[in-house]
């Protein structure tokens, strides 16, 4: 049973505090939701657990492990990054980018094996985008790019999924379909994710804990329904928020009407 | 290995066999087929072939194969499809280097040297200008090395203006358009140095495709990109100085063969980076059978890359192969 433990983690852009005092844990099998208003410090928190950027105080650990003193090719073994927005600058074919995802296995002077190539196709095949293989990334629709991204990010073979914003871009439906993928696969390979997203509703669909932060403080860290109620929602957004359950499902509304 | 490989190859045997067979001097066929195989035979067929003409193909090849795969990782480590070789200064740095060797009166081997020095100081300059607040970044690099290469130019204009225009103007204006017709074996040093950088790029090709990714995506893929990029940068950088140390600018090719290359075989440099090799050396061992054969003297090597290279790159681009 491997988990992800963040204690105490502190971190500043020169003299400006973005993150304060930040502890959660993830275990296999279980999704955390990071809910926050925008420049909350969502995307420095993930960045800071991925090892992009440096905190000033505090430890990132995988079980007992802490990152800071794995080297980047050992880190990126444990941890797959999933950024908001991906930097395509070639027509790569779809099967060149999700190869990339293999470059912690890969050496300087190396370059993607067979087997290598196995695990990206079956990388597409677990989101139903075989088919895209011999496509140009760039040609592909926002909702196909985000589909390849994710299969890069698959076979990584990574313990820990981060993923900042996944739904950005994606329409009504695509965003439940690709958080319901995410969701079926962190169950089926029993990994463990975390997921920064803006909507509730979202979270409400795919978290089993969420975390929220206001002012780069953390204002409530628990399972999803103790976290999706009125009180904390009204002061994490700074809005009176009106929550409706249904089953297992929470709707969550602003009431700015 | 495909087959557009195999063809590639097949064709640059091709036109490296013919290329023994042209030139000023008409040699007859079998006494070029002689002169390769025996020491039976007239001398100065045997001079012509196997000490001029054989050594400057070779020398053409590994130059266009260098200044074209420097182009390629360029343009994938800048994320730039518009950059060249030159872009850190390198060949304005070396062009100061051959004029004031050209002013001092330097021997043929001091000139190189002078050239090959000044280039790689207008790349170590650029590269410590770059950094900013400690940071270094791909727009930084590629101001610095504007800059760099602008002051290196003004520094060839001062050149120029001091230099006798007798003979020494003429010596630096010929050198900057460039010409392979003073490669002989006795720079095979240098044949050696530029083949070598040539390997090690050809090995990492792999490792461009992820170099191509943003920091961020490149650092959480566990690769040093910051490593990579001066592997590439300084591999680069010793080719294109190297090169032009000994043949002077070679325009175009750096740019254009990449996105040739590209329209053969995607964007996946695994595959980019041999067709890069393959097609910079053709295209640079044509023009230079053009530059030694349209007319009875020799045509600056520059002259012709550019005349090939402009309408080449306008087809690219029109047919929509560049991201602009």
């Amino acid at each position: 049973m491997s988990v992800l433990s963040v204690e105490n983690l502190c971190f500043s852009y020169s003299d400006m505090d973005v993150l304060k005092n930040i502890s959660f844990n993830v275990t296999d099998g279980e999704i955390l939701v990071v809910l926050g208003q925008n420049g909350s410090g969502k995307t420095t928190l993930l960045k800071c657990v991925v090892g992009i950027l440096n905190p000033n105080k505090g430890k990132v650990k995988i079980d007992n492990l802490e990152i800071a003193n794995l080297t980047l090719r050992e880190r990126a073994k444990f941890i797959s990054y999933l950024p908001q927005e991906d930097a395509m600058n070639f027509s790569y074919r779809v099967i060149d980018v999700v190869l990339m995802g293999r470059a912690p296995y890969i050496s300087i002077i190396g370059k993607p094996t067979f087997t290598d190539m196995r695990f990206a196709m079956k990388s597409l095949e677990m989101l139903n985008v075989r088919h895209l293989a011999t496509k140009i990334y760039s040609s592909l629709s926002g909702g196909e790019k985000k589909l390849v991204s994710l299969a890069r990010v698959l076979v990584q073979k990574a313990q820990i999924l981060v993923l900042d914003e996944p739904t950005n871009h994606l329409d009504f439906k695509n965003q439940y379909m690709f958080l319901k993928r995410i969701r079926d696969i962190v169950k089926s390979e029993n990994i463990c994710a975390v997921v920064s997203l803006h909507n509730p509703n979202l979270a409400s669909f795919l978290a089993d804990k969420i975390l929220m932060l206001k002012n780069g403080k953390v204002i409530g860290y628990g399972r999803t329904k103790e976290m999706l109620t009125e009180n904390i929602l009204s002061n994490l957004y700074d809005t009176d928020v009106l929550v409706k359950t249904q089953g297992k499902i929470s709707m969550v509304m602003p009431q700015i009407l | 290995m495909s087959r557009s490989f195999i063809l590639l190859f097949a064709v640059l045997l091709l036109v490296s066999f013919a290329s023994l067979f042209i030139g000023s001097c008409n040699i007859p066929i079998y006494e070029v087929l002689k002169s390769l195989v025996s020491n039976n035979i007239n001398a100065t067929y045997k001079t012509i072939v196997v000490d001029l003409r054989l050594p400057r193909i070779i020398f053409s090849i590994i130059v266009g194969s260098g200044l074209s795969v420097a182009g390629a990782s360029y343009q994938t480590i800048f994320r730039n499809p518009l950059v060249s070789p030159d872009i850190l200064g390198v060949a304005n740095g070396a062009a100061l280097g051959a004029a004031v060797g050209i002013l001092l009166n330097f021997s043929y081997y001091l000139l190189i040297l002078s050239s090959f020095t000044f280039g790689m100081l207008a790349v170590f300059l650029a590269l410590s200008i770059s950094k900013r607040n400690g940071k270094e970044s791909i727009l930084g690099l590629i101001v610095s090395g504007i800059v760099v290469g602008a002051f290196f130019t003004s520094l060839v204009g001062i050149a120029k203006y001091l230099a006798d225009t007798n003979n020494q103007l003429p010596q630096i204006i010929f050198w900057l358009l460039g010409s392979f017709s003073f490669v002989t074996w006795n720079i095979w040093p240098i044949m050696i140095v530029i083949s070598a950088c040539i390997l090690v790029i050809y090995l990492m090709r792999w490792q461009l495709n992820i170099a191509s990714l943003d920091e961020e995506s490149a650092v959480t893929l566990g690769v040093n990109l910051r490593l990579i990029r001066l592997i590439v940068i300084s591999l680069s950088t010793i080719i294109t100085a190297a090169s032009v140390s000994v043949v002077g600018i070679v325009g175009w090719i750096g740019l254009v063969v990449p996105h040739l290359a590209r329209l053969l075989t995607g964007s996946d440099n695994v595959r980019v980076i041999p067709a890069t090799i393959l097609v910079g050396g053709i295209l640079l061992l044509l023009s230079d059978d053009l530059a030694r054969n349209i007319i009875s003297g020799e045509i600056p090597i520059s002259i012709i890359t550019s005349l090939l290279g402009t309408p080449i790159f306008i087809y690219i681009y029109k047919n929509r192969r560049i991201k602009i």
